[in-house]
């Protein structure tokens, strides 16, 4: 018996290997097969985004690619992947060796560092060096810097808001009935005379929603790990012990404690409903030019915007949004022509968002447009996922100027001392598993903990222990060879 | 003795009297929820955000239902996927795997153990994800195509050995009988070893059934189109939609459109829709469920 099984396993290794074996010889050959083709024929280059794919969608494509291949003699294959599935996906596209030429990378979805960190991505200086001129000139380069790693530039950001600024939204009518004074202030504190009105006067509405994150307004983050860099400290040097997680469980409780956020939520997970029920006065959202009229576009409720504290490009502000090449593109050449031309292009970019004039948007004004009832085809939401967002035409609820306005925004804001510095999470990743789990514990318990303090401690006690000072040992670490080789 | 036997009789009828309300109560707390998520379905959603879900909805709303069907497209193609992959998987799932298991069963097979062994070994470990994704899609094709649901996963293991179990119940002598009035291997097969067999059958049908009705994942993987893609699939894209977009609020640079977040009632009614038809079928199989499983399972 024993003789067979080891017979058994021996034919299965064999067989295995032969499988193997033969792989590798076919993937080769059909690498070669193509590389040797003439370059009359234009190349159809792959990209692959995040999204769902609107009704339309082939038909605005095979317009696009009469128009692509007159102006750079390239077409495109775009893919719209569910939100959901895209990282999933495109890792496997990635470590099964598809082909495919372009992709969306971040620091919040489909990491960006991890991808640098397997090779997985394309060396692009010399391709915009050579092919990507309207990108070289629109960027400027501490904006492209947020795609580099020592010398090489691995991504190209895609242009829209840097600045990070955060804002409350307040019901206008709210605003108009109780004379509310709108005007900017410093901090969360600020904002309790206008929620303790609320709460006197509107039994039927909850004052505050609960995302209210008071550390982000003075504080930045470079690894989500509560450890946390003052706006304020030109050394960048990150704080160790607990004082700005406390302050903000603080404040959570004494406004849970003075009734401004609502009862039950310990235990709510998805509020969209009640926003859009227009059940918050108030609500905490990113500023930027323009938030008011997109927000009553989106919830359907008008809303006055207090901007808190002062705009500020944090370390890895530009990482939100990139565009990267997969390293074994066959046609690196032709993506960055495509993705050149779709960065500078008005006219490229603009159908991609818009679709077809008459067909699916009516054109109103020289940059303005609107979809027609019912459309199609409408990625226009998407502009800073796909390109330079300053290109894109607005669309109703967009004042003019929206763009000049966030540009300078950009331009005029305080930047961060570590502008550029990319924290390299690899050597740490079971701690930030960890730290992540403990975070979303005790999220919305500070609002409720009977007794904070106690609460507090032990939320940090399981922090250290989950490895938040191993994580920020590492982050010290690379801070300071980051400052030296600079 | 008679006496004995009904006092016996009246105990355990008294007895039974707590049983039954607990299993009242135990069905109560099972059906409760899903009456709510029914409820819910038939809700408006500013409904459900103000007064929150309900055994009664407050008021009947059929916003959810009208939206769903208002552009039926995607449900029925979806649905049409669904019922595809799980006719044709279960058909040829059951077959293959009687089989094999047919062929694992009879003790005039030589290769018997070695075969068993040769099936069962790699259901011990996995060879990941990326080495069956590099096969399907680069060596088999199946990228967006409906065999990409259907033949990985074809022949279930576990159920292999449930049924090679079963089979071992039936007399050698009886298929030594066939043999001699002149039936081939095949005829043996089908025509004595399978109608004898419609219980285990029947188990292995409907678990097979369950796992092709419920499959998302290969769906997720294989399939580009939107108009091929699994029920399961769409209401899983869905819901992780709504997720990844929550989570990330503060990062996606645009902001999230609410209002293109369905409502938890369209979420409710999706949900509906899409277990309704198994619901129908489930208690005509269960009886054969039941009896396959122990059955099956006398002989270990």
């Amino acid at each position: 018996m024993k003789k067979r099984i080891v017979a058994v396993m021996m034919a299965v290794l064999m067989g295995i290997s032969a499988f193997a074996g033969c792989g590798k010889g076919n993937s080769s050959d059909q690498a070669k097969g193509t590389n040797q083709e003439g370059n009359k024929e234009p190349e159809t280059v792959k990209w692959l985004l995040f999204g769902t794919e609107p009704e339309d969608h082939d038909m605005v494509m095979e317009e696009l690619n009469k128009l692509l291949v007159e102006k750079i003699n390239v077409k495109l294959d775009l893919e719209w992947i569910a939100e959901s599935e895209y990282e999933t996906r495109v890792k496997l596209a990635v470590s099964s060796g598809e082909d495919f030429d372009l992709l969306w990378v971040s620091n919040w979805m489909n990491q960006f560092n991890e991808y640098v960190a397997e090779e997985a991505l394309m060396p692009l200086n010399d391709l915009i060096e050579e092919y990507g001129q309207g990108i070289d000139e629109t960027l400027e380069d501490w904006v492209l810097n947020f795609g580099t790693v020592g010398d090489t530039i691995y991504a190209i950001p895609c242009l829209q808001i840097l600045a990070n600024q955060r804002c409350v939204m307040v019901q206008k009518d709210l605003v108009e009935k109780y004379n509310l004074d709108t005007s900017p202030v410093e901090d969360y504190r600020d904002l309790e005379g206008i929620l303790e009105i609320i709460k006197q006067n509107e039994p039927d509405i909850i004052p505050m929603r609960a995302n209210v994150k008071p550390e982000v307004t003075h504080y930045e983050s470079l690894v989500a790990a509560e450890i946390w860099i003052s706006m304020t400290d030109s050394s960048a040097t990150p704080i160790e012990d607990d004082s700005v997680t406390w302050e903000a469980a603080k404040l959570k409780r004494e406004w849970f404690d003075k009734g401004y956020i609502r009862e039950d939520v310990a235990t709510i997970t998805d509020d969209s409903g009640d926003a859009k029920a227009g059940r918050y006065a108030v609500m905490t959202e990113a500023y930027k030019p323009g938030i008011e009229a997109a927000m009553a576009d989106a919830y359907g409720i008008e809303c006055v915007a207090i901007p808190i504290g002062n705009p500020y490009v944090s370390a890895t502000a530009g990482q939100a949004t990139m565009i990267a090449m997969n390293v074994n593109s066959e046609r690196p050449e032709a993506a960055m022509k495509l993705f050149n031309c779709v960065y500078t292009d008005e006219e490229v970019f603009n159908m991609l968002l818009f679709g077809i004039e008459n067909v699916h948007y009516k054109k109103v004004a020289d940059n303005r447009a609107e979809f027609v009832e019912n459309t199609k085809y409408s990625m226009s939401s998407k502009a800073w996922e796909i390109g330079n967002q300053f290109l894109a035409w607005y669309i109703p609820g967009q004042a003019d100027g929206t763009w000049e306005e966030t540009d300078q925004m950009n331009k005029n804001s305080i930047v961060s001392p570590l502008q550029g510095f990319i924290f390299d999470s690899t050597g740490v990743q079971a701690e930030l598993a960890q730290i992540a789990a403990v975070i979303t514990e005790y999220e919305n318990y500070m609002y409720t903990a009977e007794d904070l303090e106690k609460t507090h401690k032990e939320y940090f006690e399981k922090l250290k222990t989950a490895g938040r000072d191993t994580v920020l040992e590492e982050l010290k670490k690379q801070i300071e060879e980051w400052k030296a080789g600079k | 003795m008679k006496k004995s036997r009904e006092t016996q009789k009246r105990k355990q009828e008294k007895t039974s009297l707590p049983v039954h309300i607990f299993f009242l109560l135990f069905g109560l707390i099972c059906l409760i929820p899903f009456i709510t998520v029914v409820s819910a379905s038939f809700s408006s959603e500013l409904d459900l955000a103000r007064y929150g879900f309900r055994v009664l909805p407050k008021k009947w709303d059929l916003t959810a239902y009208k939206y769903l069907f208002e552009n039926p497209k995607m449900v029925l193609n979806a649905y049409g996927v669904t019922i595809f992959i799980t006719v044709v998987g279960t058909v040829f799932g059951v077959l293959f795997m009687a089989m094999v298991a047919f062929c694992l069963a009879r003790s005039s097979m030589k290769l018997k153990s070695v075969l068993t062994f040769y099936i069962y070994f790699p259901t011990l470990f996995s060879g990941g994800l990326t080495a069956s994704y590099i096969i399907n899609t680069q060596y088999l094709n199946l990228t967006n195509s409906l065999a990409a649901l259907v033949a990985p996963g074809l022949i279930n293991i576990f159920n292999v050995f449930m049924i090679r179990t079963f089979l071992k119940q039936q007399p050698a002598s009886l298929f030594e009988a066939a043999k001699i009035d002149g039936a081939s291997e095949y005829a043996i097969f089908f025509r004595i070893a399978l109608p004898l067999a419609k219980p285990v059958l029947a188990t292995v049908a409907f678990l097979t059934a369950l796992d092709k009705w419920n499959e998302w994942y290969n769906s997720m993987l294989y399939i580009r189109d939107n108009d091929k893609i699994t029920l399961q699939h769409m209401l899983q894209r869905m819901m992780n939609n709504i997720n990844v977009l929550m989570e990330n609020m503060d990062n996606i640079p645009m902001g999230v459109n609410l209002a293109d977040i369905p409502g938890e009632n369209l979420r409710m009614a999706m949900l509906i829709v899409s277990i309704g038809p198994m619901m129908c079928f489930f208690p005509f199989f269960q009886k054969y469920f039941t009896k396959g499983m122990t059955v099956g399972a006398i002989k270990g």
